[in-house]
């Protein structure tokens, strides 16, 4: 491996931290529900990558980033009931400010929060790491080690889940 | 309805835009149509818990500086502050530190003794009769790794990782106090505080074990268990040795480690399983009376070898 293509080099190192360390986050608060548990696990995946980093190239770093969070967590949170807790976005509606409209919304996006926190942790994963981080099906299965088929099923489920709860609730 | 629209992927495939214009209209068709879009729009706008980056990268950074920094090597020092928590123990301290061609420094705990040691970050290692740790000289520093052979209980200063590895699986930790067994064809971690990872197989993921919590790999197959949560070092560092459920040979092979001694013993026992209980090292003979009148055998002393046999009524 040369050395620019090396995440041991500071620099790239660095690099890989900026631009992967709040996804990583993300992955591991959908998992567990936890922030400062995610941090830990965010640490941890770097700090082996670091220790790793003369076996791990820059294109692989990502993927390594994020099987290791995922090893790390497998049995941590395995009996945890997940409680999700999002950011409440006061997003402005130019063409709505009708307050009956914006307490509409609020509920529902509650409901879905709570319906969110109560899918499976696989179809949580899949779900939010698209929804929110915007990753591809093909990125998401590389992650998390799985086919790209199996990605759209746990999404497709999710889905459907999803609109289930919004009926129970 | 098309067949499409009810496949198992089907609104993977309508959220990331990938239906045909056929698929598209039978999802417009859809009761819940409204619904989705309306889940797909709301979910895309949550946002998690905001985390402090540049915090994060700082406390990294110290990690990392702390993984790096050279360590001392330090002979056996302060080893008699475990005295009071093993008051009990009459612990033959046998310490050994050999840095051999390869640069490697290797402790080992003979036949009858064991090992106290500190490591060059200030870890403790308890190593039992007829075991043997070794680590690279140089590379410690580096990176925390040590080779385990036998047993041992680590107090881990916190920090980096630090990894011991056995033949039959790799443990990982930051900072805790965890025992390692691995002989023959068990391998067995305990972890009495923070937290342990275990890898055993290439094929399986990695195990987390809490405070409390154990796990075995027994003929290549894992099994978890528990450990008396209020103990804070395993029964063998304090001089006495513990079974849960053991094969018997592996009691009598104890006993040869503990007392340095070799035992003849008649065939059956090969075979039991299940022994439950433990035998004190610094006793021989009451070791030998626990152990073998369970089994309705009797045992004779001579020298170094001890015959064990069938109790005659």
């Amino acid at each position: 491996m040369n050395q620019q293509d090396s995440s041991c080099e500071p620099d790239n190192f660095r690099r890989l931290f900026d631009e992967h360390s709040k996804a990583l986050h993300h992955f591991a608060y959908y998992k567990s529900g936890d922030a400062n548990q995610a941090e830990d696990v965010v640490q941890e995946s770097y700090l082996r990558l670091w220790k790793n980093c003369a076996q791990v190239s820059m294109e692989k770093a990502k993927q390594f980033l994020f099987a290791v969070a995922n090893n790390l967590m497998l049995d941590q949170f395995k009996h945890q009931k997940v409680k999700l807790k999002f950011q409440s976005t006061q997003r402005v509606h130019q063409n709505s400010q009708d307050p009956q409209f914006l307490m509409e919304e609020q509920e529902f996006k509650t409901k879905l929060e709570t319906a969110i926190a109560a899918l499976p942790e696989g179809q949580r994963e899949v779900f939010l790491l698209n929804r929110i981080d915007k990753m591809k099906y093909r990125e998401i299965a590389e992650h998390l080690g799985i086919s790209q088929k199996a990605v759209e099923k746990r999404m497709h489920k999710a889905l459907l889940s999803l609109r289930e709860q919004f009926g129970k609730i | 309805m098309s067949k499409k629209s009810t496949d198992d992927t089907f609104l993977a495939r309508w959220l990331s835009g990938d239906l045909t214009p056929e698929e598209e209209a039978t999802f417009a068709a859809r009761e819940d149509a409204e619904l989705l879009r309306k889940i797909a729009e709301t979910s895309a706008e949550l946002e998690p818990p905001q985390r402090d980056q540049a915090a994060s990268w700082e406390a990294l950074q110290q990690k990392v500086g702390q993984a790096k920094k050279p360590a001392r090597v330090r002979r056996l020092g302060n080893w008699w502050r475990y005295a009071a928590a093993a008051a009990v123990l009459l612990l033959a301290v046998y310490y050994v530190v050999l840095p051999d061609s390869q640069d490697w420094t290797t402790i080992s705990a003979p036949l009858a003794e064991k090992t106290v040691v500190e490591l060059p970050d200030g870890s403790e290692v308890w190593l039992n009769a007829g075991s043997e740790l070794r680590y690279q000289t140089g590379q410690f520093q580096k990176a925390r790794q040590v080779e385990l052979k036998g047993e041992a209980f680590f107090d881990v200063t916190p920090g980096a990782s630090f990894a011991v590895s056995t033949t039959q699986g790799t443990v990982s930790v930051l900072g805790t106090t965890f025992d390692v067994y691995s002989r023959a064809e068990q391998f067995r971690v305990a972890c009495y505080s923070g937290k342990v990872g275990v890898e055993y197989s290439t094929e399986e993921p990695q195990e987390l074990l809490e405070p409390g919590q154990m796990i075995e790999v027994k003929e290549d197959e894992m099994s978890r268990g528990s450990i008396d949560a209020a103990k804070e070092m395993p029964e063998w560092t304090s001089g006495l040795s513990e079974f849960n459920d053991a094969d018997f040979t592996t009691v009598i092979e104890e006993l040869e480690r503990q007392y340095a001694i070799e035992i003849s013993y008649p065939a059956h026992l090969d075979t039991l399983r299940g022994y439950n209980g433990g035998f004190p090292h610094r006793a021989l003979e009451s070791a030998l009376q626990v152990v073998f009148s369970s089994v309705d055998c009797q045992y004779r002393i001579n020298d170094k070898v001890v015959e064990v046999f069938q109790s005659t009524d």
